[in-house]
């Protein structure tokens, strides 16, 4: 499938030199102390009056198997949901496996604290399953094609994320250790976790090989498999079930790891391993000596170098993104065709004007309600003489929301159109998580940050994502599915990020936090008058490229015949893009489902016509942004819940309930 | 227990009395103190300690919750999040000042719309350089200033270290190194140290920190269980929100059982009555529950 530049080197090869790797490292840690040969007794019967044994056979010899163990299972799990979903991209990550698990454990910790004591696993499993569940629910209707799957893993990351990100902004402190386990730490205290895990990992590899032979038929197309007498629907469920409980039973030990089982399988697959049997083999033992590496070494740097924990899991995912980006180009991911999906969400409205009148009288209710409207210490209030100065705190959030959701949702509606995907959106761009990682770096690295130096560092951290984006795909021409796929290499890379400097529970993490749920809270007049000179500026710009949105999602050829010069519109339409999603991103934060719910609600209402499309788009964005930003002032009142994370469970709750109504 | 609680009710009746005498002397006062707003915890309890009640905090429950109810009398209105305190409830409260520790920097223009806002440059977990007692004494004069009660943080400044020289008579001859520790999970703990109002406590009743390892500016660093194996020191741990199923976790464990103060049976566990990043009243209660703490368990070992 993919033909790398690898071809020279043998999975066997590669597993051998990562496994004299960790013997090194191993051999420089037992080198010390009472001698190898006693260092490697205390594997077994460590003296008790040793301190230095007694450390090597609680925690380092446990420590190491550990990390075989997980990374050995998570590549399995890998290579079954890639061969089950013919996705190279699958992974227990990328399909949200490990954030429903983590949901999961973060509510039963703090609704139902008695579950965890029965069983973490059990309600990692629960939470995993329920987020896959979810992915495929989402990508069923387009046949689970490799990059739909994808998409809908990353829409269910981003909705799960909004919701821990709520919780953790109200209960950081009981939640901290957590925040631990989210980032992925091997350390062991004992043989407890091993003796857990063992036998699960065994029960789910004698499973797997148990499927090898039906599951390798998957190769074929649907049609020729079912010929054969396979019930396709049966062994896929059976291979994403054993892939499922897999994760689910390490991730409820060792915490999220990231990237492994994503990377190990297409390590063997571009080092020569065709097979099913070959990566299954190679898979397995390479993802093992990976984890086991990466966590070796960092044992090595991290007491001496760093005061800081680094959790093993982040840092895999923080080197696993440029994997996944050198990756990409050298995946076979179908191009430039037609979306079969696209056209019609909705029927066409034939007087869109109107309909557009209609929602712009909506909004103008929507502004006045949230400026004059609010609660106080006695209860609901309607804003009127004596407290007229409320409204000077109310209008420039007001005005900010709408003008971000303006921006995003415009965003959103070129970028839909522009790849034909009507799960685009800016946020999977990860435009706005480029921006997250300098100013969430800003805020820790600088003593005592002002607010300009901190949108500056946001612009400068778009920008950059931005200048990425471009030199990554313009080879490609700046291909829709591969820049959407780079964008999910950069939003990983923002977890990653966020996760090393959340884990030591610093309590600047709470500002952090409360900067990512997004909220209008620091809105001041002046800011909201720029942002709305922004959106209206912006705006306009979108409006000549209508004629271009017409076009472009008819596909690349006939975009070509009807003269359009793809590389050049692409690239002009993206930085269009990208300039919106940074404007909104400083105001509401990386996460809002607008820039996806935005147009595509303005889709199914019936503005069909790109000209119009935009149009309803950016009312449909104002509107939603205005409720979701009063929403979030009144729900818990003295307490914000900040409008990005209202956004984001506003659309992804339309995104999950419009499934059932959308015509395939 | 009880000990420490009522040398607290005193403590505030002597508060109360002065802030009574205060209001009687010149009146107008109460407005004044009543005025002002924080969104800091640490600041909250210097502001209290001097008979200031602020009149908004953020997050007044999580505040009771690590200061043990010390002020769960006093009428503290809470505006939300510390991280997003709300402001329009904030408007109507209008505070005639409010006190900002450096990490809020960024919060001071808006602020500062609501009235006037003072930064405390001696906060004294800010990260930067210097002593940590006289840091905490310019800080706690800072804030007396600022609420115009100079005097009465200056006695608390003396009090205070009345107070400790007291304890630290109480503990006589030499205790062993103690390591501070606040569990986060059944593998992970904080260890206290350099910049932590623990390790000052500790070193101002002439005990030894054991841990000597770098911290971050609120003296605290993440660490494996692993890592406390070799330390020759007796376990203090800090209870605070004690994750659900640590307990079980821990008592089957290896490596819990290993550590040397599990092996002696000699931990001490302190319910949180004091926040970790703390001002004078946590550091008097943490000395003072510590200081009873070790008394109890040489007790226990002399009867045994």
């Amino acid at each position: 499938m993919a033909d790398g530049a690898l071809t020279s080197v043998s999975p066997a090869r590669v597993c051998l030199l990562l496994g004299a790797g960790c013997l090194t490292l191993s051999l420089w840690r037992l080198g010390g102390g009472a001698g190898l040969i006693a260092d490697l007794g205390a594997l077994f019967s460590p003296s008790p009056q040793d301190t230095g044994q007694l450390l090597l056979h609680y925690a380092w010899w446990p420590r190491l198997l550990m990390a075989l163990l997980a990374g050995g299972g998570l590549a399995l799990a890998g290579v079954l949901m890639q061969q089950v979903l013919r996705n190279p991209l699958a992974s227990p990550t990328t399909l949200g496996v490990a954030a429903g698990a983590s949901l999961a454990l973060m509510a039963a910790r703090l609704l139902a604290p008695g579950l965890l004591v029965l069983g973490r696993e059990w309600v990692a499993l629960a939470g995993g399953g329920l987020a896959v569940g979810l992915v495929f629910l989402m990508a069923w209707r387009q046949g689970l094609a490799p990059v739909v799957v994808v998409l809908s893993g990353l829409v269910v990351n981003f909705y799960l994320g909004a919701v821990a990100t709520a919780l953790l902004l109200f209960h950081h402190e009981s939640l901290v250790g957590l925040l631990i386990w989210g980032a992925g730490s091997l350390v062991q205290n004992g043989w407890d976790d091993l003796a857990f895990l063992w036998p699960r990992l065994l029960v789910g590899a004698i499973a797997a090989c148990w499927l090898l032979r039906p599951l390798a038929i998957l190769e074929l197309d649907d049609a020729s498999a079912r010929s054969l007498g396979v019930s396709l629907r049966t062994l896929r469920l059976a291979g994403l079930g054993i892939s499922v409980a897999l994760t689910a039973s390490i991730v409820s030990v060792v915490g999220v790891i990231g990237f492994i089982g994503l990377a190990a399988p297409n390590i063997v697959r571009m080092a020569g391993g065709r097979s099913l049997k070959q990566r299954l083999c190679w898979g397995v033992p390479l993802g093992g000596l990976m984890l086991a590496a990466t966590d070796l070494l960092l044992q090595q740097l991290g007491g001496e170098l760093i005061a800081a924990m680094l959790p093993t899991g982040a840092i895999t995912g923080l080197l696993g993104a440029p994997l996944l980006l050198w990756l990409i180009p050298r995946l076979h991911l179908e191009q430039g065709r037609p979306s079969q999906t696209t056209p019609s969400l909705g029927a066409r409205h034939s007087m869109p004007g109107r309909l557009a009148l209609r929602l712009a009288i909506v909004l103008a209710v929507a502004v006045v309600m949230a400026v004059w409207l609010g609660q106080d210490e006695r209860g609901w209030d309607w804003l009127s003489g004596d407290a007229w100065s409320l409204a000077e705190w109310r209008w420039p959030r007001m005005l900010s929301a709408a003008s971000s959701g303006v921006m995003l949702a415009i965003a959103g509606a070129v970028l839909q159109r522009l790849s034909a995907n009507p799960m685009a959106s800016p946020e999977v761009l990860g435009i706005s998580g480029g921006s997250a990682i300098f100013l969430v770096l800003g805020i820790f690295l600088l003593p005592s940050p002002t607010q300009p130096l901190l949108i500056g560092l946001g612009t400068l951290g778009a920008l950059i994502t931005l200048g990425l984006l471009v030199v990554m795909n313009r080879r490609s021409g700046f291909t829709p599915s591969r820049l959407l796929l780079t964008g999910v290499a950069i939003g990983a890379l923002f977890d990653a990020v966020r996760s090393v400097l959340l884990v030591n529970g610093d309590p600047r993490g709470q500002e952090v936090i409360a900067w990512m749920a997004g909220s209008t809270y620091h809105s001041s007049a002046t800011s909201a008058l720029v942002v709305a000179l922004l959106a209206g500026g912006l705006g306009a710009a979108a409006w000549p490229f209508a004629r271009w949105l017409d076009i472009l999602p008819l596909g690349s050829p006939m975009s070509r015949a009807l003269g359009i010069q793809l590389s050049r519109a692409r690239l002009t339409l993206l930085l269009l893009v990208a300039l919106l999603t940074a404007s909104a991103t400083l105001v509401v934060g990386p996460l809002s489902f607008i820039g996806l719910l935005g147009p595509h609600m303005a889709r199914l209402m019936g503005f069909s016509r790109a000209g119009w499309h935009l149009a309803g788009s950016a009312l449909v964005g104002a509107l939603l942004m205005v409720l979701a930003d009063w929403l979030g002032r009144q729900l818990l009142f003295p307490d914000e819940i900040p409008a990005g994370v209202i956004a984001s469970l506003l659309g992804g709750a339309y995104f999950m309930w419009g499934l059932g109504w959308r015509r395939g | 227990m009880r000990l420490r609680g009522i040398w607290h009710g005193s403590r505030h009746r002597v508060a109360w009395l002065g802030l009574l005498l205060m209001v009687v002397s010149a009146p107008g006062w109460a407005e004044t103190s009543r005025s002002v707003a924080t969104f800091d915890w640490g600041i909250a309890e210097t502001l209290l300690a001097l008979g200031v009640t602020p009149v908004a905090m953020g997050s007044v429950h999580a505040f009771h919750d690590w200061t043990g109810d010390t002020y769960a009398s006093s009428e503290i209105i809470d505006v939300g999040v510390q991280t997003l305190p709300n402001l329009e409830l904030l408007d109507r409260l209008s505070p005639r000042r409010i006190l900002l520790p450096p990490r809020h920097r960024h919060r001071e223009a808006l602020m500062s719309r609501l009235g006037k806002t003072a930064r405390l440059d001696h906060y004294p977990y800010a990260g930067g350089e210097g002593d940590f007692w006289p840091r905490m004494r310019a800080f706690t004069e800072e804030v007396g200033e600022l609420v115009d009660k100079a005097p009465e943080a200056r006695r608390l400044i003396r009090e205070t270290a009345e107070h400790f020289d007291e304890l630290a008579s109480r503990l006589d001859g030499q205790v062993p190194p103690l390591l501070v520790v606040q569990l986060q999970d059944e593998r992970h703990l904080r260890v206290y140290g350099e910049h932590s109002l623990f390790q000052a406590v500790l070193e101002r009743l002439g005990m030894k920190n054991a841990w000597q390892g770098s911290t971050n500016q609120w003296g605290y660093t993440l660490v494996g269980l692993d890592e406390l194996l070799t330390m020759e020191a007796r376990l203090v741990i800090i209870e605070g929100a004690l994750p659900v199923g640590i307990e079980r976790h821990l008592s089957s464990s290896g490596m819990w059982r290993l550590l040397p103060s599990v092996r002696r049976g000699d931990t001490i566990v302190l319910p949180s009555s004091f926040w970790i990043a703390g001002t004078l009243p946590s550091a008097n209660r943490f000395a003072e529950g510590l200081v009873e703490a070790l008394a109890g368990v040489r007790e226990v070992a002399g009867d045994g």
